[in-house]
């Protein structure tokens, strides 16, 4: 092969690659647009939900239910965490937000990811998208984008909550934060919900509508115990909290002890698992039917 | 060349247990007007969902355009393709004119965009009111817009008609004509509605049970497959006689309509010397017949013709 027509075949390949990545975003931007009054609605309210928990702050009264709490079993503990600073910033948001974050937004997303498929499916609609010239790995891609993209302004909403909360809550002293580890928090919070989508999504690949459901449900729960309740359990197989991804989002130890310790490794294991299961869910729909 | 060529196509559902399309040979000729017939778990949508790729082919070939493909992973003669599928899901939430720009999208093609206007006005589509709000027959056109918005080589439409009014329907059809004699493109339509494929096709497939029962030029269907004989007799007695005497003569035949005198019945070309001569010459209970009207069956017939059991029809009367 010449060197021009070798050049000729890079420029095709890199064009038809742009082209599939423009029709995947193509996609995506329209299921966004299509759920569009829902997505706003649901992202407002969490950016309205995070700023009123702020508004709640109150270092003495929390330092006494702080005593109150730590009289608990040491699972209900599990469940914020496994720590309790209530009367400090980090701790409280740690505790309040941060810990049921899984049930504040998590839910919604994985509400939305799980039914996606099987309700274009049931609607019919996907034989006609899937009629036009795109493959099959750029529709699953271009509708996971969309959840993703639902996970980040989910997230941008509540960071947005949470500053204008530190700026304008008179018991919250903007100095005594910690923005370097918010800020952390954060990312992390989108990547553990990035986790929980790319779950729901993947049921929604090849299960219809209620079983998609189910086990996304029934998934997240069951996560949620090994990840929270796993200090219940013999030690021999204490072990099994690390195939939860609850285990790996758990801000507390950062945002009350202030290190940095295991976080990276951990937000990491939520990227390498989002990315397997998705490759999953692209494999798995490749493969199958499109049911009348 | 051929626009669609299918080799041995298979496709069971259920591990095996379901033998959806059993092994299926057929050409589409490019320019064609193939008419796809069959009643309903025939295999018809099951054949088109395989050639667009929505389904996954258990075995065999499909060549679009001269061109073996995968149609699941080979998604580029798509680009030529219009398609309207047989049960329609459209966006509820946005307008037409806003589901075409989206697929307008996703094709690599450029859309003509007046043809889309003289369709929509045609076809006397809303293209700015929320397709949620539209009738049924109203995204029926919304879909048949869809499958017409390029200039394809290949139209395949399952069931287009469904849901329009009989004004739209001939107004669907004289578009697609025209739409034809512009670009020679190849219209592949399956449908329940026999006089308009008779009308529209030029040659047609008959798909039964998954397998190919019967592929010709309609023509040539109708030359050779059953004749339609009416009877008026002069008596009720005369047509008894008669009927006594068709089903030991020719138990083939399928009646299909009696009322007091007259009768309708079925034949097969090969019985027609036969009996002519013997209604020439016979008398039924003492009296000739009044009147006779021969004529080639109508697709409607040929259909019925492979999908009911000849034998039970004489003896339960008119056919159902």
């Amino acid at each position: 092969m010449s060197i021009k027509n070798y050049r000729i075949n890079i420029i095709n390949n890199l064009k038809n690659s742009l082209n599939e990545i423009h029709k995947t975003l193509k996609i995506s931007w329209n299921e966004l647009v299509l759920g569009r009054k829902g997505i706003l609605f649901y992202t407002l309210l969490m950016g309205l939900f995070s700023f009123w928990f702020l508004t709640i702050f109150n270092p003495e009264l929390f330092a006494g239910m702080e005593e109150f709490f730590k009289g608990y079993p040491e699972f209900i503990l599990e469940m914020v965490g496994g720590q309790l600073a209530l009367a400090e910033f980090g701790g409280f948001i740690s505790t309040y937000i941060f810990s049921f974050a899984w049930m504040y937004f998590g839910i919604y997303l994985i509400l939305r990811a799980s039914q996606d498929i099987p309700k274009e499916i049931d609607n019919k609609t996907i034989d006609l998208v899937l009629s036009k010239p795109i493959k099959r790995w750029e529709f699953v891609l271009g509708k996971y984008l969309q959840h993703v993209s639902t996970a980040f302004l989910i997230t941008s909403a509540v960071a947005l909550g949470l500053f204008i909360g530190i700026i304008t809550v008179p018991n919250i002293n903007p100095a005594d934060v910690y923005y370097n580890e918010l800020i952390i928090a954060i990312a992390w919070l989108f990547l553990f919900l990035v986790a929980l989508v790319s779950t729901g999504f993947f049921f929604s690949t090849f299960l219809n509508t209620r079983l998609s459901l189910a086990f996304s449900f029934g998934v997240m729960i069951f996560f949620y115990a090994l990840g929270s309740f796993t200090g219940l359990m013999p030690e021999a197989i204490q072990g099994i909290k690390y195939f939860s991804i609850f285990y790996y989002f758990m801000p507390s130890n950062m945002l009350i002890n202030h290190t940095l310790d295991f976080v990276w490794l951990h937000a990491f294991v939520l990227v390498i698992y989002s990315i397997i299961i998705t490759i999953i869910s692209v494999i798995i729909f490749n493969k199958r039917d499109i049911p009348v | 060349m051929n626009a669609i060529e299918v080799k041995n196509l298979v496709k069971y559902y259920s591990k095996g247990t379901v033998r959806a399309v059993d092994d299926i040979s057929f050409n589409v000729p490019q320019g064609s007007r193939f008419g796809f017939l069959g009643p309903n778990g025939a295999g018809k949508t099951t054949t088109i969902r395989c050639l667009l790729g929505l389904l996954q082919l258990t075995a065999g070939e499909i060549k679009i355009f001269g061109e073996s493909i995968d149609p699941t992973k080979d998604v580029s003669f798509r680009n030529r393709v219009g398609y309207l599928p047989g049960e329609l899901g459209i966006y509820k939430q946005i307008t037409a004119t806003k589901l075409i720009k989206f697929f307008a999208k996703l094709y690599d093609i450029t859309i003509d965009w007046d043809f889309i206007k003289d369709v929509s006005e045609r076809l006397q589509i809303d293209m700015d009111r929320k397709m949620g709000v539209l009738s049924k027959g109203n995204k029926q056109k919304v879909g048949v817009l869809t499958a017409l918005m390029g200039k394809f080589d290949l139209l395949v439409m399952d069931e287009p008609t469904s849901g329009l009014d009989p004004l739209m329907q001939s107004e669907f059809y004289r578009i697609v004509s025209e739409r034809q004699k512009e670009s020679n493109c190849t219209v592949f339509v399956s449908s329940h509605v026999l006089p308009e494929v008779e009308k529209f096709c030029d040659t047609i497939a008959i798909i039964k049970k998954g397998k190919i029962a019967e592929i010709s030029d309609v023509q040539n269907l109708k030359a050779k497959s059953l004749k339609q004989i009416e009877l008026d007799f002069l008596a009720g007695e005369s047509k008894q006689e008669f009927l006594t005497y068709l089903s030991s003569e020719f138990p083939e035949a399928i009646v299909e309509h009696q009322f007091e005198t007259q009768l309708t019945f079925l034949l097969p070309p090969d019985a027609m010397r036969k009996i002519m001569s013997d209604l020439g010459n016979r008398v039924w209970a003492g009296l000739p017949i009044k009147d006779i009207t021969i004529q080639n069956s109508s697709l409607e017939n040929i259909f019925l013709q492979y999908y009911k059991d000849t034998n039970s029809i004489l003896n339960g009367g008119a056919i159902q």
